[in-house]
């Protein structure tokens, strides 16, 4: 593995060309072709959201978009299932709690 | 090499028009079934809800990354490619990143996200909507770090990232020695592989050999992923299964278990492993929502990956105008879901009226001689990986089982013990089923649970009601105005 | 309000097995020979169940399938205390439904103590209902039936645009007014019959699910011996709750009841912040618009569902979705970026009048009552308290004489 983070040697795959991407305000390494989730894990975030009932945190599980375990909020947008969703320069990302409304508190803070 | 997907907006697609086949999925059998049917000049609409042609195993990278054309990534890459090709060729409509998300009589209900939706009537479909990993139900399975073999797999192939350090992949059948050893290809961390069967004797081998026959590349692959496996220091670990994964917050450790002949733990022989993700890889599950919407027959086979539609010799359903092909039937790999897809496709050109019965004959011909060829290799394998009812037993009460709507084993129990026989009636009272994943995840287990309760097997308590949006659907897309019926009064 | 049963673990079982043991083990009469038979395990029956046996009524209550599989327990738990959307508002139509508007007023405060007096968490929420209008055609309609609505006592007023805002911020520039009434909303169908039935369980009633009733002899000097899947039961006097089978049940007297049933939809969306506290229905158009406790939006308002295809559930249809998501999101347009994750039908009772309820004993056959209602899950606990009032021979609370079957023996 490269360095610490989980991004493997390419093997005749070449990625895109990096993006800016924030998780939670903090930048990430990110490239285009990516999904959110793969960033969110190359990084090391693996818990991308927690439940509204238990708050136990939850992340990527099948990868095809039918268990709906990945969701995040991306650019205001809740409930983005981060395993479809390419990365974007300047996306913001955000880790979910529960279901969110679509006007979101700038500070964060819920 | 890149693909584009062809674009489809509600103004320019014509839903008026009544089309003479539907083919609902883009992977192998829905190409296989488009490129023989278009060979016959049948109209055809070939629909896929990802970005990009080739379903699961033909998966492409995507628009962003470039893909070498000179690599192969596995030994399906290069056919992957072909059939891709071949479809995009044959003059059929392409609708990507279309979901189907409903089906009534030949109608198919279509979204493409954030706006568009339609309905599509056709004269016959194809459904090949192949399979989705098939989920394990334990205490900690819903730990940030547990994930299908299938997602990791994803992961890797179309973008070179390991989701973990220390990977622990358990699981069982051919598809988890391919996974185990591709990760390890590309280089991921494998700390672990545990196989569920028993090591195979020598019984199994001489039925591997006996079914040889035109399958020999696959048999080669299968000695060299265990091969590579071996080379690594990661030989399967057999009997093994995952009982547990621990963590604060995300896995920290698997506990691990031997198991009898059956896949139950035996007592006494947990161990833990520190692994930082554990990939389930136990096989796959027929994506067969459509099929039971549109009223086909279906029936329960373990082997197959759970219930598969009853079909004829030439891939027909119960229901008039409706096939079916692929691992979206039961879980056969790629050749096979191909096979059945080029029998589909020439099924619907005969009943099209567009062959006749003695072409259809021999066109099917060489199909039918490979399905037979893989079907002994599939009777060999189904023998040594047969899927074990210890599967549905690793719950405990405080596992949760619906992860959606976070519903306890404990919970559902209590319902069943209601003495209800209906499942709709456990689905009401405890919402399990109700959530995002529209129970693909949990329905199987909670049906384990009413069928340990009555004392039979898992596929013979009954079915929850098919019910459409088999996809969730944005309510901006499928809104549309119908003034008449929202002013029609029943009563006074 | 009783501390709710945790919405993680579900919420009261069905009825308590334990108890319907005890009782069948404890003679060889019980539950075979009884003063009132309730044949129907829906809102209706469940609650006639519970009133009756509270009266000290022995009363056995028979299902065919399981409790609330059927109206009771696939509607879109909408409590309805205004008056319900009118292809007009004129007042030959609205003399029709007066006599049940006070049954409306008395539901009300009835609902507001249930969940205290059955021990159980219904999910009930009494925040208030809003019926919009769009256009100035609409708005009158609006007006003519509040004005209806003062005269007969239901607290309802028609809210201008701004008011309804300060309820409801999110609705449409579209929306010009809303009649309120401030005591509509919403409890959960799964919880209610259930609750009712356990209670009445708990009160000393039988209740026997998987027993379908076949015929119906009746006795030369009274009584009935209804013919049932698990034997005959001996009943003085038989409650017809059966909903959408009333008719059929009837017929097996010799009555001939003119309810009838049509198949309806429910969509649900995936759950979101907490945005809608009102029960939202339309004036013209069929809406009724919820958001349940978890999050999930509830769109009903009566869309016909599909024909039978598998088993004996009706098929929830294209049309039926994506009207009622057009009108719904043209209220509330925030709901366009939902998704709709579950549809179900179920078969809801239609009588000759949707607002006004069939109560009352079938003339010509004494000792038969019927209860059938088109609003039966908001009017349900009310007739069944009024049901055991008359069956106990006390006055009931209500005239009930407008609301008696007229059916003809045959």
């Amino acid at each position: 593995m490269n360095g610490s983070d989980g991004r493997l040697p390419a093997h005749g795959l070449e990625r895109g060309a990096p993006c800016d991407v924030e998780v939670d305000g903090v930048a990430i390494r990110a490239f285009e072709g990516e999904t959110v989730a793969a960033a969110l894990l190359a990084a090391g975030v693996r818990a991308f959201r927690t439940t509204a009932k238990r708050a136990e945190p939850r992340g990527f599980f099948c990868g095809i978009g039918i268990c709906h375990e990945c969701l995040v909020v991306v650019d205001g947008r809740p409930s983005v299932r981060s395993c479809l969703e390419n990365v974007r320069s300047g996306m913001r990302i955000r880790t979910q709690r529960g279901w969110f409304s679509k006007a979101e508190p700038a500070s964060g803070a819920d | 090499m890149v693909l584009e997907s062809r674009t489809c907006v509600r103004g320019r697609l014509n839903t008026r028009r009544v089309r003479e086949l539907v083919v609902v999925g883009g992977g192998p059998a829905g190409l296989a079934a488009t490129i023989e049917a278009r060979r016959s000049g049948l109209g055809v609409t070939l629909i896929d809800e990802r970005p990009s042609l080739g379903g699961q195993i033909f998966r492409q990278p995507p628009a962003g990354m470039r893909q070498d054309p000179t690599y192969r990534t596995d030994r399906y890459h290069r056919p992957g490619c072909s059939l891709i090709s071949a479809a995009e060729a044959s003059g059929a409509e392409i609708l990507t990143g279309t979901a189907v998300w409903g089906l009534w009589d030949r109608k198919v209900a279509i979204c493409r996200e954030p706006n568009d939706a339609g309905l599509l009537e056709a004269t016959q479909v194809i459904l090949a909507a192949g399979a989705y990993d098939r989920p394990v139900v334990f205490p900690g399975w819903t730990l940030p770090g547990v994930m299908t073999a299938g997602g990791i797999h994803t992961l890797m192939k179309t973008q070179r990232i390991a989701p973990g350090r220390r990977i622990l992949i358990a699981g069982s059948g051919p598809l988890l020695l391919m996974f185990a050893a591709q990760l390890i290809r590309h280089g991921a961390p494998v700390s672990a592989v545990l196989e569920a069967s028993p090591r195979p004797g020598l019984r199994a081998f001489s039925r591997l050999v006996g079914a040889a026959w035109g399958n020999l590349a696959v048999l080669r692959d299968g000695l060299g992923y265990l091969a590579e496996l071996s080379r690594r220091g990661v030989p399967p670990l057999y009997s093994h299964v995952v009982v547990r994964a621990e963590g604060a917050g995300q896995v920290e450790r698997a506990i691990v278990a031997r198991v009898d002949g059956r896949w139950r733990p035996v007592p006494g022989t947990e161990r833990a492993l520190e692994v930082d993700t554990v990939a389930l890889g136990y096989g796959l599950f027929p994506s067969v929502e459509l099929a039971l919407l549109s009223g086909c027959t279906v029936r329960y086979a373990e082997d197959l990956g759970g219930h598969v539609p009853v079909r004829d010799a030439w891939m027909r359903t119960t229901v008039r105008g409706v096939l079916a092909a692929g691992d979206g039937c039961g879980v056969g790999g790629s050749e096979a879901a191909e096979a059945e897809g080029r029998l589909a496709g020439i099924t619907a050109s005969l009943d099209a009226g567009r062959i006749t019965a003695v072409e259809a004959d021999r066109r099917a011909a060489p199909f039918r001689a490979r399905l037979r060829q893989l079907g002994r290799l599939r009777a060999a394998l189904t023998a040594i990986y047969r899927v074990g009812s210890g599967i549905y037993d690793l719950v405990t009460p405080e596992t949760i089982v619906c992860r959606c709507e976070e519903v306890s084993a404990a919970a559902i129990l209590a319902a069943v013990r209601t003495g209800s026989d209906d499942p709709n009636v456990v689905k009401g009272l405890t919402r399990a089923g109700m959530g995002l994943c529209q129970g693909k995840e949990c329905s199987r287990q909670v049906a384990a649970l009413r069928a340990r309760h009555r004392g039979v097997g898992v596929g013979e308590v009954p079915l929850l009601t098919p019910r459409s949006p088999v996809r969730p659907v944005r309510i901006g897309a499928i809104a549309e105005d119908r003034s008449d019926d929202a002013t029609a009064d029943v009563t006074g | 309000m009783p501390p709710p049963t945790s919405p993680v673990d579900g919420p009261a079982a069905v009825s308590d097995p334990q108890l319907t043991a005890a009782r069948e083990s404890s003679g060889l009469a019980a539950g075979r020979d009884t003063d009132v038979l309730v044949i129907g395990g829906g809102v209706l029956g469940a609650a006639a169940a519970y009133y009756l046996a509270r009266e000290g009524i022995t009363t056995v209550l028979t299902e065919r399938g399981e409790l609330n599989r059927e109206a009771s327990g696939t509607n879109a738990g909408s409590l309805h205390f205004q008056v319900l959307r009118q292809p007009d508002y004129e007042r030959e139509r609205l003399d029709r439904i007066r006599p049940a508007l006070p049954l409306y007023g008395e539901s009300v405060r009835l609902w507001r103590s249930l969940e205290l007096e059955l021990g159980a968490d219904l999910e009930l929420h009494q925040n208030g209902g809003l019926m919009v209008a769009q256009t100035t055609e609409e708005l009158e309609m609006l007006q003519r039936k509040a004005k209806l609505e003062r005269e007969m006592g239901l607290s309802t007023h028609v809210l201008s645009r701004n008011d309804a805002l300060v309820l409801c911020s999110h609705l449409a520039d579209s929306v010009v007014a809303a009649d309120y009434c401030p005591d509509e909303g919403s409890a959960n169908p799964f919880l209610v019959t259930p609750a009712f039935a356990k209670a009445a369980e708990h009160a000393g009633a039988t209740v026997r699910t998987r027993t379908a009733v076949s015929a119906i002899e009746r006795g030369p000097r009274g009584g009935f011996v209804a013919h049932t899947s698990t034997g005959l039961i001996r009943a003085r006097r038989i409650v017809n709750a059966a909903g959408a089978w009333c008719a059929d049940v009837a017929a097996m007297v010799g009555i001939d009841l003119p309810v009838s049933s049509r198949p309806i939809q429910v969509n649900v969306t995936e759950p979101w912040a907490p945005l809608l506290g009102q029960m939202l229905q339309h004036v013209r158009r069929r809406l009724t618009l919820k958001q349940t406790p978890v999050g999930t939006f509830l769109l009903g308002g009566g869309w016909p569902a599909g024909p039978v295809v598998r088993g004996d559930r009706h098929q929830t249809t294209w049309e039926g979705m994506n009207a009622n998501a057009w009108v719904a999101a043209s209220v509330l347009p925030l709901l366009a970026d939902l998704r709709i994750v579950r549809t179900w039908a179920g078969l809801i009772p239609i009588t000759p009048h949707s607002m006004v309820p069939i109560v009352g004993e079938c003339p010509g056959v004494p000792g038969f009552y019927v209860v059938a209602s088109g609003v039966g899950f908001s009017l349900g606990p009310l007739l069944g308290r009024l049901l055991a009032e008359l069956l106990s021979g006390r006055d009931p609370s209500f005239a009930l004489h407008a609301f008696r079957p007229a059916g003809a023996t045959g």
